[in-house]
């Protein structure tokens, strides 16, 4: 009797853990690497520290000293250098349903990104936007830098 | 912006920084893919790596691309590069029909899952069911799921934290090997799993 409510206790946990993300529903990518660096969420700015969770439209910024790196659900990855800032504007990863895009905005400062599995598959709707310009990227590693306007 | 259209407005255009740059670089396997910058006045298309492309403004056609120098690229990039997280690693495990039982190569390959996961910082792994098109949804469904599950739980054995593993499962959707319904295919009897 007791085993069986153990046992039952530990399915409840295992399901759920199978729900993509349970705990936190949003979580679209992880920081990896930080260095004076904060994120602006629902109006709040908070500093960053490693493994922390980035979600849709979060704006992420460096200081003078900052640096970021990033990797996303798709195994995509995301570095900044000081003075950046970044939004992700829109992250869809549910490659079952064909359901695919990345779009960020660049708005200042010098990033690093290596595209993952959405770029993959479906290399047309990866897109970084910048002040002056849009980038539209098919599977590749890149470099942008934008001038502080 | 204001600077660079004062320059531009006493008539001397050296000097005037772009306001954005493009450097298309190969990926970590040595592929080279395709960038095409946009602004209201023409797009430029690059298809190899280490050329740049700058736009002055969203009213002026990007540059065409041009060769940049190593050492340009580490002095503007270079704190962005170097906080550049390691690619992902990605490992498939495959599966006997119909089953959650892990075919005999591949659960020798668990311990360098794991070899990889120690050696990774905050490993945040994806292990991800799948299941060939033989059969119905529903039934797929099921497989791939307990395909992710039982790969979770030998994982956690080997000594992977718990706390890393997020668990989805995708049926016959997203296969390896796309296939007509129906059709036997053991390389999307699969769970990967992916340490980012």
């Amino acid at each position: 009797m007791v085993i069986s409510c153990l046992c039952r206790a530990a399915l409840a946990v295992a399901v759920a853990l199978l729900v993509p993300g349970a705990a936190t529903a949003d979580e679209i990518g992880r920081v990896k690497t930080v260095r004076a660096a904060f994120v602006e969420r629902g109006g709040a700015t908070m500093a960053l520290a490693e493994n922390a969770s980035i979600e849709l439209n979060d704006l992420l910024s460096t200081g003078p000293d900052g640096a970021l790196g990033a990797v996303f659900a798709d195994g995509s990855t995301m570095s900044m250098g000081p003075r950046s800032r970044l939004v992700i504007d829109e992250f869809v990863f549910d490659p079952d349903h064909d359901r695919l895009s990345m779009v960020t905005r660049a708005m200042a400062g010098t990033f690093a990104f290596a595209s993952g599995l959405i770029g993959k598959l479906a290399p047309r709707n990866v897109v970084v936007n910048t002040p002056v310009s849009t980038i539209g990227i098919r599977g590749t590693s890149f470099l942008v830098q934008v001038e502080e306007q | 912006m204001k600077a660079c259209a004062a320059i531009l407005l006493a008539g001397l255009l050296v000097g005037c920084a772009p306001a954005a740059r493009v450097v298309l670089q190969a990926d970590a396997d040595g592929k080279v893919g395709r960038i095409e910058v946009r602004t209201q006045r023409g797009s430029q298309v690059m298809t190899q790596a280490d050329p740049v492309s700058e736009v002055a403004s969203a009213t002026a056609a990007p540059r065409p691309p041009k060769a940049i120098s190593p050492q340009e690229i580490a002095s503007v990039w270079g704190q962005a590069l170097a906080v550049r997280p390691r690619p992902p690693k990605t490992f498939n495990l495959y599966f006997h029909t119909g089953t959650a039982d892990l075919t005999d190569e591949s659960r020798t390959s668990l311990p360098a899952i794991l070899a990889a996961a120690k050696d990774w910082q905050h490993p945040w792994i994806a292990v991800s069911g799948h299941a060939d098109s033989v059969g119905g949804v529903e039934i797929n469904t099921r497989i791939s799921r307990q395909r992710a599950e039982a790969v979770r739980e030998a994982l956690v054995k080997t000594g992977v934290p718990a706390t890393a593993i997020a668990v989805d499962f995708h049926g016959k959707g997203n296969p390896l090997v796309p296939t007509r319904d129906g059709v036997p295919e053991p390389r999307n009897r699969r769970v990967s799993v992916t340490i980012r």
